[in-house]
């Protein structure tokens, strides 16, 4: 049943249960994800093989489950030593182990494994995460499945030097989305293998923190949420900027009922 | 036409059934200076670059470039309730606007009068449109000015000037509305726009009429590509309800209030949409 007054909204907030992420440092210069950085909730293990992700992956933040009518997310209140922005996502897929001192085609734990959540790939975005440095930041290329079924090469787009760092992939004209990526080629080499990985997500909610070291409070009243669905076993993590001194968010989450 | 008579109207809105979020993320190296803003029409991301507009078109939500969203069914109408934004760019105003007429393919060194015309298909009375100079080659660095010859929501026949070129706009995806003149609302149709001199280089400019619709301010932060951050939602006092009509052609701009120079700028943000 949809939230269908403020009274309802009132209800849904009292009744729901604050879920807390904290998450140190991340670098500068880049959007980070907080997969991989010790917290709350853990850090994920550094990903070779290319599995879905699911609300039950060691790391994810974990949302209330057994949600049968669907989770909304009500409010959330956001601590960032740095203003920047905060996306929340819903990891679908994660792996490691490309490499950036050489150029050959590679499909090291490619193609992607197949999509358990969004699988027509709308809305499913890629981004490339620096797991061991790279040494310089260079350019790359890949080859992927887009949100009709079609393989498709993608813009050049650029990665980040050191670990931590995340980039989006730019598809090619027209793509809203990907299905799975196939393989993945750098322009040039960095003379430093390193370790990376591909994340398949998508974008939940994008939240502005704008308070320097303070708290930001957003939720359908205020504007700042709109009181968005949250898939029951959706993987959350953060994808944010400007968070490189800390990042302290609770999420208030609740039923449909 | 309101769409939320009172808070409960709203949240029942959001939750009802017919909500869209639509992704947008664009990167590019662009150049920044005061009193230019930047277009992001031609730019890659989501959504895709659209291609240089050549001969006078009213691009829909169906034209490369257009920011993803559905027409509403069933007798409702769309409408804009947020928008949210990090922006690698600082101390700026975003606009999304929908784009309702191009050309481009114009000259920087033709001095005589060069053809626009075209008819709107939304907000065909002209009242809230804006007439920009839209660049999509560098023309060139002399500093001439451009007039715009235009029907003014009145149904009379107009002008105005702008600089272009030299300091002021002269790059690729700078983008500089054409000032209303006293008394008017709007922008009917464009007739035509005649540069004063050569700007040196001929380059590809155009003329594009907008609509703009809701606007986000980037507060500063200092670090690259972690600099603005903005949510700009409907409900906290910020215009109103901005409806989409339908087949829009969402699209958007920006203006940093800081000469940044030649800088790649990034952002990533959502659109939040409902029906009723």
């Amino acid at each position: 049943m949809a939230i269908t007054s403020l009274s309802n909204f009132r209800a849904a907030l009292a009744r729901s249960t604050p879920l807390y992420l904290s998450k140190p440092a991340s670098p500068s210069g880049t959007y980070a994800a907080s997969l991989l950085t010790p917290g709350k909730p853990v850090a994920m293990v550094t990903p070779t093989t290319s599995l879905a992700r699911s609300l039950s992956t060691a790391g994810s933040l974990p949302i209330p489950g057994g949600a049968l009518n669907g989770l909304r997310l009500l409010q959330a209140t956001i601590s960032t030593v740095a203003p920047g922005v905060v996306v929340l996502c819903d990891l679908l897929n994660y792996q490691g182990g490309l490499v950036a001192n050489s150029v050959s085609v590679q499909t090291t734990n490619l193609p992607t494994a197949a999509l358990t959540r969004s699988t027509n790939g709308a809305g499913v975005l890629v981004a490339v995460e620096i797991f061991a440095s790279i040494g310089s930041g260079t350019t790359y290329t890949s080859t992927y499945v887009n949100q009709d079924g079609a393989t498709k090469t993608s813009k050049s787009s650029q990665l980040f030097s050191t670990a931590g760092g995340v980039k989006l992939m730019s598809f090619a004209d027209g793509d809203t989305g990907a299905r799975s990526v196939t393989n993945f080629t750098i322009a040039t080499s960095t003379g430093t293998a390193g370790n990376m990985g591909i994340l398949l997500f998508k974008p939940l909610v994008v939240l502005a923190a704008t308070a320097w070291g303070g708290l930001t409070q957003q939720d359908a009243i205020s504007g700042g949420l709109q009181l968005e669905t949250i898939p029951s076993d959706a993987c959350l993590f953060l994808l944010q900027s400007g968070g490189r001194r800390g990042t302290a968010i609770s999420f208030n989450m609740a039923e449909d009922v | 036409m309101a769409l939320l008579t009172n808070m409960s109207d709203r949240v029942s809105a959001m939750t009802g059934g017919n909500v869209q979020t639509t992704i947008v993320q664009k990167r590019d190296t662009l150049v920044y200076i005061v009193g230019a803003a930047n277009s992001y029409w031609t730019i890659p991301g989501l959504p895709g670059a659209a291609a240089n507009p050549t001969t006078v078109t009213a691009p829909t939500r169906a034209t490369l470039g257009a920011i993803a969203f559905t027409n509403p069914t069933g007798g409702r109408q769309k409408w804009l309730v947020r928008v949210a934004l990090g922006a690698m760019i600082n101390s700026a105003m975003g606009t999304i606007y929908d784009r309702l007429l191009h050309i481009g393919g114009l000259s920087g060194t033709v001095t005589t009068a060069q053809t626009v015309g075209g008819a709107l298909t939304r907000y065909t009375n002209g009242v809230g449109n804006l007439a920009y100079f839209e660049i999509y080659t560098d023309i060139g660095s002399s500093s001439v000015t451009a007039t715009l010859s235009y029907t003014n929501d009145l149904n009379n026949a107009a002008t105005a000037t702008i600089r272009v070129g030299g300091t002021d706009i002269q790059n690729r995806s700078h983008i500089a509305p054409f000032p209303l003149n006293a008394g008017e609302k709007g922008v009917k149709a464009v007739t035509s726009v005649t540069l004063s001199s050569s700007t040196g280089t001929a380059g590809d400019f155009g003329i594009t009429v907008g609509h703009p619709l809701m606007t986000l301010t980037y507060g500063f932060q200092g670090f690259s590509e972690e600099r603005g951050s903005a949510a700009t939602s409907t409900i906290n006092s910020l215009g109103g309800d901005v409806e989409i009509l339908s087949d829009a052609c969402l699209a958007m701009l920006d203006q940093s209030f800081s000469s940044l120079g030649t800088t790649e700028h990034y952002f990533l943000g959502m659109l939040n949409m409902v029906e009723k």
